[in-house]
């Protein structure tokens, strides 16, 4: 397994202009730690978090390092190689484009610059699609599906590079019952196969129950918390 | 035909007309993916103003104009960048106040008032043999980075923030963009003139959009769009002695309205769904 850890913060204060969001966080957590959840009200800072760790938000102090490389590093896009994210969820955008070419997007960073996806890439998408459960899809556009069906092409666009984290943030927020379902049983089978390992970002007490450690995000700081701090039924 | 291939300034104008339509409908694909259409009126007027800059010191006001549409672009690629900060406003002033320098210039250099208006009206007849090939260059160049980049340019044209997660060099790429997209108004500012730049760039764009496909299927419907804009325009032009880049747009905008409308009737979407792919509600 990896000696560095997939995500260690130190002494991190993230901040929008004047207002700072979280400040003072340390934390580490390796590639093998199973699933983390990360739970706090809206605003706490856990999406800037997880923003700061992929070099979208630079900290206001402090450092937060990916698999031991920080945004400053020259080698943290190859860092970033081995994390997946998928972001909360946004309307799919002007460019058409179908499942398959929404997912192939992330096995291009993995492929390298000039060069065509090759049949590893191609079956590595397919493999994504298959585990998200959309294999039969990856011809409709993206414009076409339902706000599950989009999620999981998501998550399974992370899923493509074969990443060794997977950021996931507000899964099943803004889904129906049903969609929210599909979701939930996606993510259980991510967690049960051990292969990736998981922080989830969620308001959801499901999403929030498949995992092994809780960061609670209040007050403008991160402290470990239990199930039973954060009441996950 | 024999007579038009004869005189040199029309074999230049179908040249880069050519070149022009096949390649720059790339960049009003790029424009309305990453909803630039505020920001490349921006670059329209700072190119007028380079180009009236370029006319008032002896410069080639088509060198002058890319120059300054590439610093615009280099400026609002920055702006863009702080999201926190809306655009609108200061490209409004940058807008007007180009325009406003532009006509200043005009009027104190005692520019002469054909030269002027052939930077409104572009005027490809007038291209010079350094503009013409200039022009083929810059295609040329635009086509192979297309698709060198493909899979690059569509990651950050879906999603600039993902392509930046994903480890792709997204800043570089975007910036590539925008600065082609700057260049090429620059460059079809004397094709088509600073009012009708949106001819060779949008308007083919808008109707390959139409079209409903994915990237790779927008470009190459756009490169067929602008090429039958582009040469059926100029035959417009010569059949019934009109300024080419109004026969160019009046061909342009039938072909968006055309398109729009078949679309709406015919769906112009993929292939409907076999009964057999349907997804089943419960897929896991």
């Amino acid at each position: 397994m990896f000696a560095v850890p997939a995500i260690e913060a130190v002494d991190l204060t993230l901040a929008y202009g004047s207002r700072t969001v979280v400040s003072g966080v340390n934390l580490r957590f390796g590639a093998d730690a199973g699933v983390i959840g990360l739970a706090g009200p809206n605003g706490s800072g856990k999406s800037t978090f997880f923003k700061a760790c992929l070099g979208l938000v630079t900290p206001k102090a402090g450092v937060v390092r990916v698999f031991g490389e920080c945004e400053s590093s020259r080698l943290f896009r190859d860092a970033l190689r081995m994390v997946g994210w998928a972001p909360q969820q946004r309307a799919p955008g002007t460019l058409r484009m179908t499942v398959r070419e929404l997912v192939s997007l992330g096995r291009c960073a993995k492929a390298g610059l000039f060069r065509p996806l090759t049949a590893g890439d191609r079956a590595a998408v397919e493999e994504a699609m298959e585990t998200a459960g959309i294999a039969d899809l990856s011809k409709r556009p993206t414009q076409e599906l339902s706000g599950g069906q989009l999620q999981r092409a998501n998550i399974a666009r992370a899923l493509a590079a074969k990443p060794r984290l997977l950021l996931l943030d507000e899964p099943t927020t803004h889904l129906d019952r049903e969609s929210r379902r599909s979701v939930i049983i996606l993510l259980e089978k991510l967690a049960s196969g051990g292969r990736v390992a998981m922080a989830v970002v969620s308001h959801d007490p499901e999403a929030l129950a498949l995992c092994g450690r809780y960061l609670a995000f209040a007050d403008g700081g991160v402290k470990e918390a239990t199930r039973e701090e954060l009441e996950i039924e | 035909m024999n007579d038009i291939l004869a005189v040199p300034a029309f074999v230049r104008a179908l040249a880069a007309l050519t070149a022009s339509g096949l390649a720059f409908p790339a960049l009003g694909t790029f424009i309305l993916c990453l909803e630039l259409i505020p920001a490349r009126f921006a670059v329209m007027h700072v190119s007028l103003l380079g180009a009236a800059v370029g006319l008032m010191v002896g410069v080639d006001p088509m060198l002058a104009a890319v120059t300054g549409a590439v610093a615009s672009g280099f400026l609002i690629a920055r702006a863009s960048e702080q999201s926190s900060v809306s655009a609108g406003g200061p490209l409004g002033l940058v807008m007007t106040l180009s325009l406003g320098l532009a006509f200043i210039i005009f009027y104190k250099a005692d520019i002469h008032a054909i030269e002027a208006f052939n930077l409104f009206w572009g005027n490809v007849l007038a291209l010079t043999e350094t503009e013409a090939i200039l022009t083929i260059i810059a295609a040329a160049i635009l086509i192979i980075a297309v698709a060198v980049f493909f899979k690059e340019i569509r990651a950050v044209l879906y999603d600039r923030e993902l392509a930046r997660a994903s480890g792709l060099p997204a800043r570089a790429i975007y910036y590539g963009i925008i600065l082609a997209v700057c260049l090429g108004i620059g460059l079809a500012m004397r094709l088509t003139g600073a009012l009708m730049v949106d001819a060779s760039t949008i308007l083919p764009a808008l109707a390959a959009r139409n079209m409903k496909r994915s990237l790779g299927g927008t470009l190459l419907w756009g490169a067929a769009f602008g090429l039958v804009m582009n040469l059926g325009g100029f035959a417009l032009s010569l059949a019934l002695d009109l300024p080419v880049s109004p026969a160019v747009i009046v061909i342009g905008a039938v072909l968006v309205i055309g398109t729009g409308a078949l679309g709406k009737r015919d769906g112009w979407n993929l292939p409907p769904w076999p009964k057999s792919e349907r997804v089943p509600k419960k897929v896991l």
